[in-house]
């Protein structure tokens, strides 16, 4: 199986909505298409066909009419009853040729022969012929051989036709007068133009398609919109979550919206983050260096007395800002102002125990424990004062610092361990966060001799502590050099 | 999977040739004895579109046994029995019988041939071969037997005769 770099921009091509649109158009196209071609060319090909039943019929009827009254001995009616029809024929072009090719009624031989086989003078000759062409066309010549009716279609220029040759058998009531020497009197030629079935078939068939393009292009839109609204830009936000999972941002939800298959995903995502924020926040007490340093982890629940530096940062100023928030958000901006203080105190190598919502302790130790601790303090100052630079409703920290001896131990709950410490240190360094000013951070002498020659800082008057019994030069501290 | 597939094709295309070939164009070979026959009118010396200027005529046993019923008006209708063959020598001339081979025309009643025309099958033989007619050469003269015609007893009442001038079927 290959990898995917999820930073990488998908291509269009290996997009789903892409891929699941273009599959629908493929289908909806080749299936519509040829569902309309066949209905067009079956449909033609039966109106054609009912056309040619058409013909077959009428060249009967008008075999037939010709029959009775020819051997009704009324030929001149016959011969009148043809050029009716042939005149009044409104789509068709109905033709009588002799089974020679020659055009009926185009001159006397006919009648010059009948009253030959009468031994009469029965039908008078005429002056005034047809002036219709004669035939020699090879299918004219088929029907006459084999006696038989042709019926076919024929492309003659950009003109379609249907064409019927129809022998005239010389049957025995005609061969008295037409004589026994032949079988074909004539054939009856009935033409008839299918132009406007083609044209209405490729009318028919533009309309259908460019329907058929329409309807395709509508359902492409809606589609692609539907995908890109149901699962497209949802699977974007799940996506994004997940990328702020691993830069370890656990405080992005997804909007599930709808409760689909999407919005099922969406919602363990936000099961998934919430279970590594908690995880996250149950071992953020423990920090390296400081078990390392210290050996406890072989004795989880044990203790010991050593000099260290106790940091207290009280959050300020939240009061107005969280009265207008949801719960949800409440605990975002509470959680990551004490991540805030969690990164950096862990960034210079202290321990962090959240006393509160507003107030975190952090233990330094070690030969540096005072520099890193300042150290903290000012970075966390910064970062508050860049992220709350509202001089109405600023939110501001105070901090106060300490050293001394201590008492310094695990504290076992359940299966987490947490480091703390206890003593009067302790409560100085709380004393001294209390009186903090704005985005001040106070420390005590035991604290600033450490580190007198490394910072600036502003000697302020001693403050008691110990109830009172006790006093303590504080300084006011500045930066570091 | 190959061999069924294969199986079943062929199972297929021979159930379809045989389907095919049931009634449409079955071979005909006339009895050589034809001329043993009845004949059912003497020896025409009169030429008719289509035939020869002589003619025999020979019909077989089952010619004979046309059943005449009467249609919806208390007509007679003479419905000619299948297996019915009737066969027409024709020449050019008295001397030309016993002399030369001669054209024959046969006309057999077969209705269960889905290409018979109103239940005839016609058949022209020339020399050794026997060719089937379709189209009208036939069937376009021998529509006229049910009217009223200038042949045999004229069919002055227009009696329906089942396509046969020869009044056979009496």
């Amino acid at each position: 199986m290959g990898t995917i770099n999820p930073d990488e921009k998908i291509k269009l091509s290996e997009r789903i909505s892409f891929r699941i649109v273009f599959l629908l158009l493929i289908i909806l196209s080749i299936g519509s298409s040829s569902i309309i071609i066949y209905y067009l060319i079956s449909h033609n090909s039966f109106t054609i066909n009912s056309r040619k039943n058409a013909l077959n019929e009428e060249s009967e009827i008008i075999y037939k009419s010709l029959k009775q009254n020819m051997l009704a001995d009324e030929a001149q009616t016959a011969a009148e009853l043809f050029r009716d029809l042939a005149k009044d024929a409104d789509l068709n072009t109905i033709m009588l040729y002799r089974s020679d090719g020659i055009a009926a009624f185009s001159d006397n031989s006919t009648l010059n022969r009948v009253n030959s086989n009468l031994l009469s003078s029965k039908f008078m000759t005429k002056d005034v012929f047809s002036d219709k062409k004669n035939i020699n066309s090879n299918d004219f010549k088929t029907a006459v051989d084999t006696i038989d009716n042709i019926l076919l279609e024929k492309s003659e220029g950009s003109e379609k036709k249907i064409i019927i040759y129809k022998p005239l058998i010389n049957q025995p009531g005609c061969s008295k007068c037409h004589g026994f020497d032949h079988l074909v009197r004539g054939v009856i030629v009935i033409s008839s133009s299918v132009n406007d079935l083609y044209e209405k078939m490729k009318e028919n068939l533009i309309v259908s398609l460019i329907s058929l393009g329409i309807i395709l292009f509508t359902l492409s839109i809606t589609v692609i919109v539907l995908l890109y609204k149901s699962v497209t830009t949802r699977i974007k936000k799940i996506t994004t979550a997940l990328q702020e999972l691993i830069k370890e941002n656990y405080f992005s939800k997804i909007d599930i919206e709808k409760p689909d298959e999407v919005g099922k995903l969406g919602g363990l995502v936000n099961e998934l983050t919430h279970n590594l924020r908690e995880r996250k926040d149950s071992v953020k007490s423990i920090s390296c260096p400081v078990i390392d340093n210290n050996k406890d982890i072989k004795k989880p629940a044990g203790g010991e007395k050593k000099t260290m530096t106790v940091f207290f940062s009280e959050i300020r100023g939240l009061k107005g800002i969280l009265e207008k928030k949801d719960p949800d958000e409440v605990m975002r901006i509470v959680n990551s102002l004490i991540n805030l203080h969690a990164d950096i105190i862990k960034e210079y190598s202290g321990d962090i125990d959240v006393v509160s919502a507003n107030m975190i302790m952090g233990i330094f130790g070690g030969s540096s424990m005072v520099i890193d601790a300042l150290k903290a303090a000012e970075k966390i100052r910064t970062k508050i004062k860049e992220l709350y630079p509202d001089a109405d409703r600023p939110v501001y920290i105070g901090i106060g610092i300490n050293t001394g001896e201590m008492i310094s131990g695990n504290i076992v709950l359940g299966d987490n361990l947490r480091k703390t410490v206890i003593s009067s240190p302790v409560d100085l360094a709380a004393r001294l966060c209390s009186i903090a000013g704005k985005n001040t951070v106070i420390l005590s002498e035991f604290s600033f001799e450490y580190v007198a020659c490394c910072i600036e800082a502003v000697k302020q008057s001693p403050v008691l502590y110990n109830s009172g019994k006790e006093s303590v030069d504080i300084y006011t501290f500045r930066r570091t050099i | 999977m190959k061999i069924l597939y294969s199986c079943a094709l062929l199972t297929a295309l021979m159930t379809l040739s045989s389907g095919c070939s049931r009634n449409a164009g079955k071979s005909f070979e006339l009895s050589r004895y034809y001329r043993l026959w009845p004949k059912p009118v003497p020896v025409l010396n009169y030429q008719v579109p289509g035939h020869g200027i002589v003619r025999i005529i020979y019909a077989n046993e089952t010619s004979y046994k046309a059943e005449i019923i009467k249609d919806k008006n208390g007509n007679d209708r003479i419905i000619m029995q299948e297996g019915t063959i009737i066969v027409n020598e024709s020449y050019d001339s008295i001397r030309d019988i016993n002399d030369k081979i001669p054209d024959i025309a046969i006309m057999v009643k077969d209705s269960s041939d889905n290409k018979s025309q109103n239940g005839w099958v016609y058949y022209l033989k020339k020399g050794r071969e026997t060719k089937r007619i379709y189209g009208r050469m036939c069937i376009g003269c021998h529509e006229a037997a049910n009217e009223k015609h200038p042949y045999f007893d004229r069919n002055e009442k227009e009696i329906f005769r089942d396509y046969v001038f020869v009044p056979v079927g009496r």
